[in-house]
């Protein structure tokens, strides 16, 4: 699964963007370049998809398509999809990884997981009365929002294990039953203790980045449907409150898009927060992707704006650099991106 | 008040009576005496700080030099309902640490490394609490002579006289007389009171096998593990290996459940593995001795050393994770002549080498460093010493003042005598090292009772046992008739069944079944 991620992330950036970009896209890095890629590639779908990634990992899956005649050499921090490397990615069923979808639930995900795991262990065990028992996840704020929810009225670790149990079953039909196989194995109970990451690895016969992206596919679908219907998920729905919180910019952006507001300008919203110019561009930058009212007249003159965006359409490419060329000297790299960013939707088209 | 502490035994513990030598160290601590105590592993030592802590009221500091037992003790006391402990260590994340030094006096126990307790900043936020006991865990780490020799150990003396002297525990399970001696002096407390008791467990069965190679290990390993299904451990020196062997066993032994555990693998993968082999899951965990400080698990059967330890004391400390409720169980180390290197290589690992020393010595003098922590920070970025390696030198700049407190004071002078100075002193530690080695060497090599051999060094005496002594006592393995391991059911059901079962519906099957009837 793995692998076929990193081809098709390959195939959409083309030789565009080099490999490093799909690393920080899989890395969900929350710099305006990233997000730029990941809006331009269409590569939302993987965005945060594994943030536990490390560097070395990655170069050594990249190496290892490199050698079996997938991809071009790496060497030069650009590769392309060989024939064979197409035949892979067409050939494979890609409904596996079209659930997916890093852009939306990203930031749910992990909390959303040390919730559910926690929640069952102390809810098996609290059925039992067996009120001794060591957590598994050791993250506070789960376990604070555990304690909160034991506390509330009306809670009863027999409906919540019910109501967990037909609801997952439900979900679960529409799966693999390989992937819900693994899933289960991961839960900790009173009946057992999940799974290490290494160990399903191990059984399932499957690399230690597959168990990670199928049982965060699993998740994945379980948002879905949580999204689709959180009536009829009452449960699940009930364990992902308020994590749907809006997250299409990071939280620094979100503070300079307040200031800008009110009308400051980037001097000021820049000295006023201890952070360098540029810093807040590429915050206008990730702002004018979400909000295209945002007043850029004061950034760039009208001429300007239509000349940038004749020079876009001209470029074949759409990269930076090529697009730079067709332009005066005066004009910034900044300036090219706000543009890119304002008219992202029409481009994609 | 011995009905007191009966009583709250069992009320904060569970447990309905003490276990050897709990209670006399307990009722002397109570009574405000300073105590050393020695007691064999598996005994339950915290129990005899844990439980005045809990009784006096005000607040107990233990000094405990491992972050993966104080962080296994905290939360085994959480387990059991005591919430007001806590740890502090350097692994604590600075918004939390914040948190828990301005709510200090909240806690009753609190677990401490040596190195934090030298932070100034902690250590005026400690002063001004109602400290009504100071417990040192692991108390042979404050000799030279001890095996884990820990130099920030020795500064605790100090830190006890700004407390307001309260009454000093200090504990250890592995320390022969010299490291006792030691620590009383160290402590300058000659008046101690010593609580020793004999360290030899008569349970543990003691065997060797002589192993020519990596095959004739394995192939031993797999016919003697094939036999029963019991909870074991097997201890490596090195995590590949662990992990190599563990995929093995996994292929040879059917219907075992198998697993590796080492220093290498994140937090919450440990804790899986951990509660598995506690849940008794797992049969067998290939561990590296990160695996087994503060494991609470009281029917381990087996022990087997796939490498030599380096010392005595850690066999003797590995080898009491066996049978701590009392039943039959069995240590077997296995022997290739071979494997002495190992030991031995790590020890130049532990030690920095005297070349890299005196040009560390050099450096120091040419690169003019303002404080101790640039020091520190051109150490690690250029990685001259590893953790270990640096803390002894560090220790030896402090003694030799060329680091104090606030300022250093580099002079060629200085530098030259402690050039000389450290050269002997690594010397010195790799010949005591290699002493040790020798030690357990000779116990292999062992021709007649290897109880009798084992704690000589520790204790005048030792309990002679009948049957199941040792191999050169003439122990049978195949008289050996252990409880196996129950089997873990619901392994070999579809997902759908076993989710039900993990998620306790099986009453609803039930009910289905029958109406379906």
């Amino acid at each position: 699964m793995f692998q076929l991620i990193l081809l098709s992330c390959f195939a959409k950036i083309k030789q565009d963007r080099s490999i490093s970009s799909v690393y920080h896209i899989l890395k969900g890095k929350k710099s305006a370049q990233t997000i730029q890629d990941m809006r331009l590639y269409d590569l939302g779908s993987y965005f945060g998809i594994y943030k536990s990634l490390n560097r070395a990992e990655f170069d050594e899956e990249v190496r290892y398509l490199n050698k079996v005649g997938a991809i071009s050499n790496p060497t030069d921090n650009f590769v392309y999809l060989t024939n064979k490397g197409k035949d892979i990615l067409n050939s494979k069923n890609q409904l596996d990884i079209d659930i997916l979808n890093g852009q939306a639930f990203e930031h749910i995900a992990p909390l959303f997981e040390k919730r559910f795991m926690l929640a069952i262990q102390v809810a098996s065990h609290l059925r039992l009365n067996k009120l001794s028992f060591i957590p598994i996840v050791e993250d506070e704020t789960a376990q604070k929002w555990i304690k909160e929810m034991m506390i509330s009225k009306g809670f009863s670790a027999n409906l919540f294990l019910s109501h967990l149990y037909d609801e997952l079953l439900e979900i679960g039909e529409s799966l693999s039953n390989y992937w819900m196989e693994i899933f289960v194995d991961r839960i900790t109970s009173d009946k057992q203790v999940g799974q290490s990451i290494q160990q399903l690895s191990i059984n399932y016969n499957k690399s230690n980045h597959d168990i990670h992206l199928i049982l965060t596919a699993v998740f994945h679908y379980i948002f879905t449907k949580i999204e689709k219907d959180k009536y009829q998920y009452k449960l699940l729905a009930y364990i992902s409150d308020g994590l749907w919180i809006d997250n299409s910019l990071t939280i620094s952006a979100r503070k300079t898009y307040e200031y800008v507001q009110q009308g400051y300008t980037i001097e000021t919203i820049a000295k006023q927060r201890n952070l360098k110019a540029n810093t807040i561009y590429d915050h206008l930058i990730e702002i004018a992707y979400v909000d295209k009212t945002i007043k850029w007249q004061t950034l760039l003159p009208d001429a300007n704006y239509f000349k940038i965006l004749e020079a876009i359409k001209k470029s074949n490419t759409g990269k930076l650099k090529d697009i730079k060329q067709l332009l005066p000297e005066s004009i910034s790299y900044f300036q090219i991106r706000l543009v890119i960013a304002l008219n992202n939707e029409k481009m994609m088209g | 008040m011995k009905q007191t502490i009966e009583y709250q035994l069992e009320n904060i513990f569970g447990h309905t009576s003490f276990k050897l030598g709990q209670k006399e160290i307990i009722e002397d601590v109570i009574n405000g005496k300073d105590v050393l105590g020695i007691l064999p592993t598996g005994s339950g030592k915290s129990v005899c700080f844990q439980l005045p802590g809990l009784i006096f009221g005000g607040t107990t500091i233990i000094v405990s030099p491992l972050l993966s037992l104080m962080v296994d003790q905290v939360k085994q006391l959480k387990a059991s309902g005591i919430k007001d402990v806590v740890a502090i260590n350097s692994m604590l994340d600075p918004v939390k640490r914040a948190q828990v030094l301005e709510n200090l006096y909240k806690y009753r126990l609190i677990y401490i490394s040596p190195e934090m307790l030298q932070n100034e900043f902690i250590l005026k936020r400690l002063i001004k609490l109602n400290i009504k006991l100071f417990v040192i865990d692991e108390a042979h780490c404050i000799s030279q002579w001890g095996h884990e020799f820990r130099p920030d150990y020795l500064k605790i003396k100090d830190i006890i006289n700004q407390l307001d002297q309260p009454p000093v525990l200090a504990l250890s399970a592995t320390a022969t007389e010299e490291v006792q001696n030691d620590i009383l002096a160290i402590l300058d407390r000659p008046n101690m009171k010593k609580h020793i008791y004999p360290i030899d467990r008569k349970n543990i069965s003691l065997v060797v096998e002589d192993l020519p190679d990596r095959k004739a290990k394995i192939d031993y390993l797999i016919a003697l593990l094939k036999q029963r299904k019991i909870p074991t451990m097997i201890y490596f020196s090195s995590r590949k290996e662990a992990e190599q062997i563990t995929l093995i066993l996994r292929e040879q032994l059917d219907n075992f459940s198998i697993a590796y555990y080492h220093g290498g693998l994140e937090q919450d993968e440990r804790l899986l593995i951990q509660q598995q082999f506690m849940k008794n899951q797992l049969d067998i965990i290939c561990c590296t001795s990160a695996f087994g400080m503060g494991i609470n698990k009281s029917d381990i059967r087996l022990i087997i050393h796939y490498h030599l330890p380096t010392q005595l004391e850690s066999f003797i400390q590995e080898i009491g994770r066996a049978g701590r409720d009392g039943e039959q169980c069995i240590s077997i180390v296995l022997y290739s002549k071979n494997d002495v290197q190992i030991p031995r290589n790590l020890f130049h690992s532990e030690l920095p080498s005297t070349d890299i020393t005196s040009g560390f010595i050099n450096s120091l003098e040419n690169l003019q460093f303002n404080t101790t922590n640039e020091i520190e920070k051109y150490v690690y970025d250029f990685q001259i010493f590893n953790e270990t390696q640096w803390r002894f030198i560090r220790y030896h700049l402090e003694d030799f003042l060329i680091i104090q407190k606030d300022k250093l004071d580099i002079s060629s002078e200085k530098l030259v005598q402690f050039d000389r100075f450290i050269k002997v002193k690594i010397e010195e530690r790799l010949k005591y090292k290699h002493h040790k080695l020798n030690d357990l060497i000779e116990w292999v090599d062992h021709s007649r009772c290897r109880r009798e051999k084992l704690y000589q060094h520790f204790q005048s005496n030792y309990s002679q046992v009948e049957e199941f002594c040792c191999d050169n006592c003439g122990l049978a393995l195949e008289e050996w008739h252990p409880k196996e391991n129950n089997k873990f059911d619901g392994t070999s059901l579809g997902w759908k069944e076993r989710l039900r079962w993990v998620l306790l519906q099986e009453k609803n099957n039930e009910s289905n079944a029958e109406r379906n009837h």
